[in-house]
């Protein structure tokens, strides 16, 4: 039977799927009876869904405008090259 | 206006429509690597690569794992043009062991987390104090798990794309990101 700390060795593994059914199964036996572990998995699952969910800010108008003038001085080059 | 201005104007619009999509994804991983001041001499670095390579994408990976493959890349042409050391060397110790103060000698709880009862990922997320503490908490993380983390969660990235632009084992990989969760997770343990 798995302890604790195994659990929290193989988290990450466990919640991404990369497990062998065999330990996959020693898991799940392990959390049927142990409220902290479920409860630590659970904070795990839901941090790293928040990571996920996180969207970055929009870029303002003027720089995709830094952006494109930079694109066309370079393809702007190429052709009088 | 003739049909070739026509068309020229189209395909300048399109293009702009997928600068200002990928962008933000593309300064994440800029930020990440090169920090702020220089991402975005990055980030145009890698538009210019981008916008000649478009015609010859094959469409072997999806678009935007393409676009941050090649923006990881300008990055880390842009650590060593400066001369600055290699963006991560190979880590000697792959054991993804975490929290190791948190377990008694027979690897049980002596220290468990407190319940999350009503937190869901939005709700953290709606959370602003929270959202800008774990910001500060990521941008403290050692540079490799930091680097790894983003690039998985925020980019993400799939392991073996993550090992070819970090230069990594995919068993590295997964200790970073195992190692940087954790923290992560602590530091927010700590907030609450």
């Amino acid at each position: 039977m798995l302890n604790c700390r195994e659990i929290a060795n193989h988290s990450s593994d466990y919640l991404e799927g990369r497990l062998p059914r065999s330990r996959r199964l020693a898991i799940w036996l392990h959390l049927m009876i142990c409220s902290h572990c479920r409860r630590y998995l659970n904070n795990l699952k839901t941090l790293t869904a928040s990571l996920a969910k996180r969207t970055p800010p929009a870029e303002d108008e003027a720089e995709i405008d830094k952006i494109m003038n930079r694109i066309k001085r370079e393809t702007d080059k190429g052709t009088s090259e | 206006m003739d049909r070739e201005d026509q068309s020229k104007i189209e395909r300048e619009q399109a293009f702009r429509q997928l600068v200002t999509t990928h962008t933000p994804y593309m300064r994440i991983v800029a930020c990440t690597i090169v920090g702020q001041l220089q991402a975005d001499d990055v980030v145009q670095e890698a538009w210019v690569s981008i916008y000649k390579g478009l015609p010859k994408f094959q469409h072997r990976s999806s678009l935007k794992t393409w676009i941050t493959t090649i923006t990881a890349n300008e990055a880390k042409n842009y650590l060593r043009k400066q001369s600055r050391s290699p963006l991560l060397e190979s880590l000697t110790d792959e054991h993804g062991e975490v929290m190791q103060e948190r377990f008694d000698k027979s690897g049980r709880w002596s220290r468990p987390f407190a319940p999350w009862h009503t937190e869901t990922p939005e709700a953290l997320l709606c959370n602003d104090q929270l959202t800008d503490y774990m910001q500060r908490a990521i941008e403290q993380l050692p540079e490799q798990q930091r680097i790894a983390l983003q690039l998985k969660e925020c980019n993400g990235m799939s392991l073996n794309e993550i090992c070819n632009i970090l230069e990594v084992s995919p068993s590295n990989v997964r200790v970073l990101i195992h190692r940087a969760r954790h923290k992560l997770l602590e530091q927010v343990e700590n907030f609450r």
